[in-house]
């Protein structure tokens, strides 16, 4: 039997179970009258009951405890198993009170006496009514709760990934200071993590595009995308809206690739022609900005993963354009910076060493790395006297700053050498140009062929070794710190007698220095690989050195390594080689002197041999190359009564002019007796030929 | 390396003595005219190159001395070179003649007298 109450919104449903006709018709009457918003079913039976249980989801229930068939307590126990949450109230008996408390056992909310007290049967229906709504409102928040909590931990999972996706874009970022090995490997990260597809692309300083790299999710489809981007150069209309993208620094996302999207672009739109050929979905353009400047842009797209962008993966999209666009403006700034430092120090370095009569030299430069420019340097040149000034040094650090101080110390040195200083005057005014922080290794030697001695001064440089032509090698020992590493230093200098025919090297530390390996073992090497072959062709010494010393694994340092060779003179022969400039006649002289002595020519003999030689030099020098660059050579040989002496250029003489008019070769005519001058197409020979006066004892 | 001329200058009773230390050739020739011309002032009776200590010339110092020769004689001053006996230098200086020009004494002393 149901009781219908008025319809209502907030009506609650209250089943009443009991076998008793006469409560069943009373109970419902007296709960209407007391309670607001409920309507009450009644059922006779538990097994009714039961069925409509399963049916609805009362509010409250409330049964008889004794019942015929299924009693209450046992309809209570099924109610438990089919509806934990709903109150059950029994109805006992009168001192029934063991009934009661099995009731209460077995999960009701409430027992209600016979004979019924109404008003508080109403009160404790309503409190389990208010109960079941509490605690539905509980486990709607614990739900809610739970939803936030997950929904939380996904957006706590993306966001990871995200930041682990621009970890790993911020690690390929640092690795290298390439700007487009860096493009090449953003865009293999973004495959597949943020796109399907992945086009980067950098702006050149003329204007145009150019792809770096093209990657497809797929290897086959990269193959297929790439040949058909190969058809389509960068073209500022064909290329949209790349190009919109470049002008405007904007970044571009497109949910939903769309034909009619596609139209209307115009008629040209080439490129995302191609992409739809692939079956694109999605698209992001992001530029690559840095410092106001648009480098490049980054094309994501999706295709097979069905993907469609949200201002989200815009986001972080644009998060790695704005690294990738610092770290490739860094990479240009680094290797702008590289540019200048190295043809700074490559400028500093002799084009090619100076041809000095009577030396050998050789000497090499080995960069550790391409990326990074040392403060290696070496000099050689020539100086008063037939002397030779030679120099190896090390500024600390790398980079532009370094390369700047090298060129200063290198000019300074080479000032003060040519003004006389001896190398301690010149250290020490060296030292001066040293600001705080710099710090320089370098030795300065004066090298006197005639008289094979050495004067050095050594700033905390590794020692020059000298060779003797048997093999025995000694290190030039002794010194005072490096340039920078004292305020107020003190320097002198140290010399040395050398065997005739001695090989000094000088080198850098980076020879001596190989990972793993003390300095005490590189000195050894080094000693070693001398020491086997001592009077070999320089240019085959040095690089045997190297080999060698280094074992092919060069440490983490430029390696910077000179030879210098007095040779002895042979009496019977001479032959120089100079550039014809002014400055060689002196270097020519000197030699030439240092020949004759070696052959025995008396003070007369040879003054005029030389008059005659340097005659007919400074008529190459004056006459036969113009304001052009040329060499001259001299070549002489000698015997017991005679001599004979050949200047040759390989130049076109003009006729002579200025200050000399002819005089010069008179002078020649007059001191050689038998001259012959060769004017030909290649060049201008003058055979001079005189014999020997006999000395007077 | 270009060896600039060394010119030593002194005074001995007005005239002025000029000493070029060294070698004198191609590299350094204008170098020292330059520095000789400037040593004779107008008032002085003329200049005495001193070459004792001048171990190497050529055509080049020859023609320095006989412009230098030829400037004194338009300004009516003279020239005096100083070249020891045993002096290297000597055999080019007379092989150009300059000696039928500039009067060569063997001391400075000698070179001197030619003022008085």
């Amino acid at each position: 039997m149901i009781v219908e109450a008025p319809e209502r919104v907030s009506t609650k449903l209250i089943l009443l179970v009991d076998d008793d006709p006469v409560l069943l018709q009373a109970l419902p009457e007296a709960l209407q009258l007391r309670m607001d918003g409920v309507s009450i079913e009644t059922c006779d039976s538990a097994g009714r009951a039961l069925q409509r249980i399963a049916e609805v989801d009362y509010e409250a229930i409330v049964t008889d405890i004794k019942m015929p068939g299924t009693d209450g307590l046992t309809l209570l126990a099924q109610i438990r198993a089919l509806r934990p949450d709903t109150p059950t109230l029994l109805i006992t008996g009168h001192g029934e009170h063991d009934l009661a408390v099995q009731a209460l056992r077995g999960g009701a909310y409430d027992f209600i006496q016979k004979p019924i007290d109404r008003e508080y049967f109403v009160a404790s229906l309503i409190r389990a009514m208010q109960a079941r709504q509490y605690k539905r409102q509980l486990d709607e928040q614990q739900r809610t709760l739970e939803q936030r909590t997950s929904d939380l931990e996904q957006t706590v999972r993306e966001r990871t990934r995200e930041l682990q996706f621009l970890a790993d874009a911020s690690r390929i970022l640092t690795a290298s200071l390439d700007s487009e090995a860096t493009l090449r490997s953003i865009a293999r990260l973004a495959v597949p993590r943020l796109a399907d597809m992945c086009i980067t692309s950098l702006a050149e300083s003329d204007g145009q595009v150019r792809r770096v790299e093209v990657v497809h999710a797929e290897p086959s489809k990269e193959q297929r995308l790439r040949k058909l981007l190969e058809r389509y150069p960068f073209n500022a209309v064909a290329s949209e809206p790349t190009a919109t993208v470049l002008r405007t620094g904007q970044a571009l996302l497109v949910p939903e690739i769309s034909a009619e999207w596609i139209r209307g672009l115009g008629d040209h739109t080439e490129e995302l022609s191609v992409a739809r050929t692939l079956g694109s979905t999605s698209l992001i353009i992001v530029p690559l900005v840095a410092r106001g400047r648009t480098l490049g842009v980054i094309a994501f797209l999706t295709a097979e993963s069905n993907r469609h962008y949200t201002r989200d993966d815009l986001a972080l999209a644009e998060e790695l354009a704005r690294r990738a666009a610092l770290a490739i403006d860094n990479a240009r700034l680094y290797e702008q910076e590289r540019r200048i430092a190295e043809t700074l120090q490559r400028s500093l370095l002799p084009q090619r060493l100076p041809l000095i009569p009577g030396l050998a030299a050789a000497a090499r430069y080995l960069a550790a790395s391409p990326e990074a420019v040392g403060g290696d340097w070496y000099d050689l040149f020539p100086l008063p006297r037939g002397t030779v000034g030679l120099v190896m040094g090390d500024v600390a650090g790398r980079g532009v700053r370094v390369a700047a101080l090298m060129a200063e110390l290198r000019s300074a040195l080479r000032a003060y050498a040519v003004e006389g200083y001896s190398p301690a005057e010149v250290m020490q005014r060296l030292a001066l140009l040293i600001e705080p922080g710099e710090m320089a290794t370098l030795v300065y030697l004066i090298f006197d062929p005639a008289t094979q001695t050495v004067r050095f001064t050594n700033a905390g440089h590794p020692p020059p070794l000298a060779v003797a032509p048997d093999g025995r090698a000694s290190y030039l020992e002794g010194g005072a710190p490096p340039l920078g590493a004292l305020r107020m230093p003190s320097y002198h200098e140290q010399s040395a007698q050398l065997w005739p025919g001695t090989t000094l090297l000088l080198y850098t530390d980076g020879l001596i220095e190989v990972r793993g390996a003390s300095i005490d073992d590189g000195l050894a090497r080094l000693h070693h690989a001398v020491a086997s072959a001592p009077a070999e062709d320089l240019d085959e010494l040095v690089d045997r050195v190297l080999g060698e010393v280094t074992r092919g694994r060069p440490g983490g340092d430029d390696v910077a390594l000179l030879a210098l060779r007095a040779e002895i003179p042979d009496p019977a022969r001479f032959h120089v080689r100079l550039p014809a400039v002014p400055a060689s006649l002196p270097m020519l002289r000197h030699s030439l002197r240092r020949w004759m002595e070696a052959a025995q020519t008396n003070d007369e003999d040879a003054y005029e041999i030389l008059v005659a030689c340097c005659e007919a030099c400074s008529n190459v020098i004056e006459h036969a190359y113009g304001a052009a660059d040329g060499d001259l050579e001299v070549r002489g040989t000698m015997t017991d009564q005679e001599v004979e002496m050949i200047v040759r250029d390989w130049g076109r003489w003009r006729p002579p002019r200025g200050l000399n008019r002819g005089r010069g070769l008179r002078l020649i005519e007059e001191l050689m007796r038998h001259v012959t001058v060769t004017p030909r197409p290649d060049g201008t020979t003058v055979q001079m030929r005189r014999t020997r006066r006999q000395v007077t004892v | 390396m270009t060896v600039t001329a060394m010119v030593k200058v002194i005074e001995r009773g007005g005239v002025p003595i000029a000493a070029p230390e060294g070698e004198i050739d191609l590299a350094n020739v204008a170098d020292c005219r330059a520095q000789l011309i400037a040593v004779v002032p107008n008032t002085a009776p003329g200049l005495v190159v001193d070459l004792s200590q001048t171990t190497y010339l050529d055509s080049r110092g020859v023609h320095l001395i006989l412009e230098l020769a030829e400037r004194l004689r338009v300004s009516q001053q003279q020239l005096a070179l100083v070249v020891p006996e045993r002096s290297v230098i000597r055999r080019v200086l007379l092989l150009t003649q300059v000696d039928q020009t500039v009067p060569l004494h063997r001391t400075l002393d000698d070179a001197l007298q030619q003022f008085q």
